[in-house]
């Protein structure tokens, strides 16, 4: 197994520690092929071959970092710096192709807030669906989680409305007041502030902090530097799939500015 | 794995409740389709093309039926992970939990249909109970079958997003190929390797040996081919998804 995940109870050790963890996907994986194109170019001058060719897509080259209880990270970078692939690897959907993971107890990550698990059902409905899967195993709790969710989503005689007719920010109101109503070991939120409004953003970011207090971790991954000097108390910059910085918010923001200076 | 039986159960039960809309009317229309297909091609081969063979309508039924049961399966599953694509780079869903819920809230409507026909047709053609009892094993092999094929093609449906309309071609072909609606001794002697090869006929053939007795099929046989095709799809379906996981959501 090129990574490892590891869970001990120990209250002072990192939530979650990542050791030269490299992610690379196979050479044609970024194609897109159909089985027409492939018949064309076995009956034409390509061979089968072709699927083997072009480069390693190399997107994260030996990251390493902790993370500590109480500690808000954010991460920081351009498109394609391989922000959103790094938290699906502590996420669990990647395996890393090389390095460690090691992480104390469980991960909530949530990649996106404009979804619901089954559209045609009621927001009610896909928030019990939403805790059997962001809360496995605490089965009791779920229906006192939706409860608590629901109403502090404030999203109102809504609830019982199928969860395709929501706008993006009641969705977001609704995946995020799920995410938060039970604190966890490490909090993953992928640019998921941006689809609700500011209102309840700064809702949001209440509970969230709070959250942080009972000794949870959080990583938030953002494009807006505003958001992450108001949420974190430490900031990672990544640059072309590598740590460019990892330490004080301020100097990670003008470490930011400085790599992607001659960007247009 | 209790975790992951609770996951596919709740899944399941949201897949029945939006199809049937909480509704019995809602369960009669998704179980329409196949009711109406047997009873016209019953009618059509029975009837009109005079094909003559003992206790037809049980016949038609252990092919007919699973037949059905594979060909929504395939279809439907088959662009389950493209589908579901920003689902499961959202939030932390296994992939097999949606696969797994699809195949099982179609077994549900097949195993509905099948009894319901069943039960009509055996009150004219009946079926030794000692050879019911063995009914569920085939429908176990067909679970593991179809639920196999649906992974390693929903996979597949990842870097070839034409997949899916090879399937249909495909389907369409093996209709006529596999002896759904006749008997395996109309196809000339020379040409009944092509049954061997047929996977679909190794997955229908148990069922009928259990339900059509005058068909004659080897109970014992069917069940080792099917278990052994069942197994093999399930092994070399588990190994390309282990192969190809991350480039599969790279590509979703």
């Amino acid at each position: 197994m090129p990574s490892s995940l590891t869970s001990n109870s120990a209250a002072s050790a990192p939530i979650l520690e990542v050791r030269d963890l490299s992610l690379t996907f196979k050479a044609n994986v970024h194609r897109h092929w159909t089985w027409r194109d492939w018949f064309v170019g076995m009956t034409g001058k390509r061979s089968l071959t072709s699927l083997q060719a072009g480069d390693p897509l190399k997107v994260l080259k030996s990251v390493s970092f902790s993370v500590n209880p109480g500690e808000r990270v954010g991460i920081l970078g351009v498109n394609g710096t391989g922000k959103t692939s790094l938290c699906r690897c502590i996420a669990g959907v990647y395996r890393p192709s090389s390095g460690q993971i090691r992480l104390q107890g469980q991960v909530r990550a949530i990649f996106d807030t404009s979804i619901g698990i089954y559209p045609e059902l009621t927001g009610r409905e896909n928030a019990r669906l939403l805790a059997k899967f962001m809360y496995p195993g605490m089965n009791k709790e779920h229906e006192e989680m939706v409860r608590e969710a629901l109403e502090f989503s404030g999203l109102g005689e809504f609830i019982d409305v199928p969860y395709r007719l929501y706008s993006n920010g009641m969705q977001a109101r609704l995946c995020l007041s799920m995410i938060s109503c039970r604190p966890g070991n490490l909090l993953i939120l992928d640019e998921v502030f941006d689809g609700a409004d500011l209102f309840f953003r700064e809702k949001i970011s209440g509970r969230i902090h709070s959250l942080i207090e009972k000794s949870t971790a959080a990583l938030f991954v953002s494009h807006s530097p505003d958001q992450i000097k108001r949420v974190c108390s430490r900031v990672l910059i990544l640059h072309q799939g590598r740590v460019a910085h990892d330490g004080d918010v301020a100097d990670g923001l003008t470490t930011y500015r400085e790599l992607n200076r001659h960007k247009p | 794995m209790a975790v992951l039986i609770d996951q596919v159960w709740a899944m399941t039960l949201a897949n029945l409740k939006s199809r049937y809309r909480n509704t019995a009317s809602g369960f009669l229309w998704v179980i329409l389709n196949p009711l109406i297909l047997y009873g016209v091609q019953s009618y059509i081969f029975r009837t009109v093309l005079n094909i003559r063979i003992q206790d037809y309508s049980l016949f038609l039924l252990s092919g007919l039926l699973p037949w059905i049961f594979i060909n929504q399966s395939l279809e439907m599953s088959a662009s389950i992970l493209v589908n579901s694509g920003k689902l499961l780079k959202s939030y932390p869903i296994n992939p097999i939990v949606c696969l797994l819920a699809q195949i099982i809230d179609n077994t549900i409507n097949f195993l509905a249909g099948f009894l319901l026909i069943f039960a009509f047709t055996i009150l004219f053609a009946p079926v030794p109970i000692g050879r019911l009892a063995i009914l569920p094993v085939p429908v176990l092999l067909l679970f593991v079958s179809i639920f196999s094929l649906s992974w390693l093609l929903a996979t597949v449906q990842v870097f070839f997003r034409d997949t899916r309309f090879l399937l249909t071609f495909v389907l369409n072909i093996s209709f006529f190929l596999t002896p759904i609606f006749y008997p395996p001794e109309l196809i000339p002697a020379e040409h009944r390797w092509l049954l061997a090869l047929n996977p679909f006929n190794h997955i229908i053939a148990p069922f009928r040996a259990v339900v059509h007795p005058a068909s004659e099929i080897p109970l014992l046989p069917s069940l080792v081919a099917s278990a052994t095709l069942a197994f093999g799809l399930f092994l070399v379906a588990s190994y390309f998804w282990r192969k190809t996981r991350n480039a599969v959501f790279f590509n979703l």
